[in-house]
């Protein structure tokens, strides 16, 4: 799920970045040189999304082991390991994301992304 | 006894021709041209003549249908690659200037040095430098947004000197100007390629800046008629 928000997010940024592209094309800036601009930016994007996520998923949480009915199934303990792991598929995930979206945008005719309005 | 040593022209054009919609529609067909490094060429015709067309295969923004343009003998898009040589040989400038809208003026004139030789420092000294050529030095800081037309297209011209290139390519740099900032534009124009020795190609449809050229390319229907 989160894969597919990043790549409808990203695909969406580069439709709406289309005439940015064509300029950064059109004064030279290489391919491969553009698709990492996009694939950094998913990338944060899913590092901002997974840090988010762990702070949401830790605070519901930290409600449920409060609750009577929820008290002894739920274990609040949050490794340092975990949180890493976390945002590394988290990161991971807006690469992957991003690679589609990235690749498509970079190679735009010039011409045609400066037209597009 | 030395053989004489045949000039080649900076940019040559063969028997060019681009067609849009499968060939439905043909914007040039069958243009040749050669320039000698150092011209001034003004390219005039009618909307729909194939002259921005043209503008945009000298400057590898876009590839012919047929046909070949050579850049000093080589030919664009297979020895040449076309990335390096807009980056690298080309300035273009654009009737709509096509600044980027979240950076300043500072920023849009370094973003084509990026990824070139050069610290970040040396990169926002040059783009400073070539703003304070175009009388820009007291509008660093400004966004695209906070220019008015005149001062976009002179943040545009220092960009397009950015990385020194021999040729500057402009389409219709005055079609958004008023004629007080049209005239400072083409002023700013001719004095850069007078000063610097470049290469400067215009496409137009105003008969004044195109009679004003040493050479006078006029295009109709795809083809050069003069």
């Amino acid at each position: 799920m989160g894969i597919l928000g990043i790549a409808n997010t990203m695909a969406m940024s580069v439709f709406e970045r289309t005439r940015e592209i064509g300029i950064l094309r059109a004064i030279g800036w290489k391919a491969w040189r553009v698709m990492m601009l996009i694939q950094v930016e998913a990338m944060v994007l899913g590092f901002v999304g997974g840090l988010l996520g762990i702070l949401f998923g830790w605070g519901a949480l930290e409600l449920l082991s409060k609750m009577p009915q929820t008290l002894s199934i739920v274990s609040t303990s949050l490794s340092l390991e975990h949180v890493v792991e976390a945002l590394g598929i988290s990161v991971l995930s807006g690469l992957i994301a991003g690679a589609y979206p990235a690749w498509r945008g970079a190679h735009l005719s010039p011409v045609e992304a400066l037209r597009h309005d | 006894m030395t053989s004489p040593q045949l000039k080649v022209p900076q940019l040559e054009v063969k028997d060019l021709r681009k067609s849009y919609d499968e060939g439905r529609i043909e914007a040039l067909r069958g243009v040749s041209l050669s320039v000698e490094a150092g011209e001034y060429i003004a390219i005039s015709g009618a909307s729909g003549s194939g002259k921005s067309t043209l503008l945009q295969l000298l400057g590898g923004l876009d590839v012919p249908t047929t046909g070949e343009v050579l850049y000093e003998g080589s030919k664009l898009g297979s020895a040449v690659n076309l990335d390096e040589y807009r980056a690298q040989r080309l300035g273009f400038i654009f009737q709509a200037f096509y600044l980027l809208p979240t950076l300043n003026a500072l920023e849009n004139v370094q973003v084509p040095m990026l990824g070139l030789s050069g610290g970040s420092s040396s990169r926002a000294s040059r783009a400073e430098a070539l703003l304070r050529e175009m009388g820009m030095g007291h509008r660093l800081k400004q966004y695209p947004n906070e220019l008015s037309a005149g001062e976009r297209q002179r943040v545009a011209i220092a960009r397009a000197l950015a990385n020194n290139p021999a040729i500057l390519l402009a389409d219709e740099p005055t079609g958004n100007l008023d004629s007080v900032n049209s005239a400072r534009i083409m002023e700013i124009l001719t004095g850069i390629q007078e000063k610097r020795g470049m290469t400067l190609i215009i496409v137009t449809h105003e008969n004044d800046i195109a009679n004003a050229a040493p050479r006078h390319i006029r295009v109709r229907d795809g083809r050069i008629v003069e």
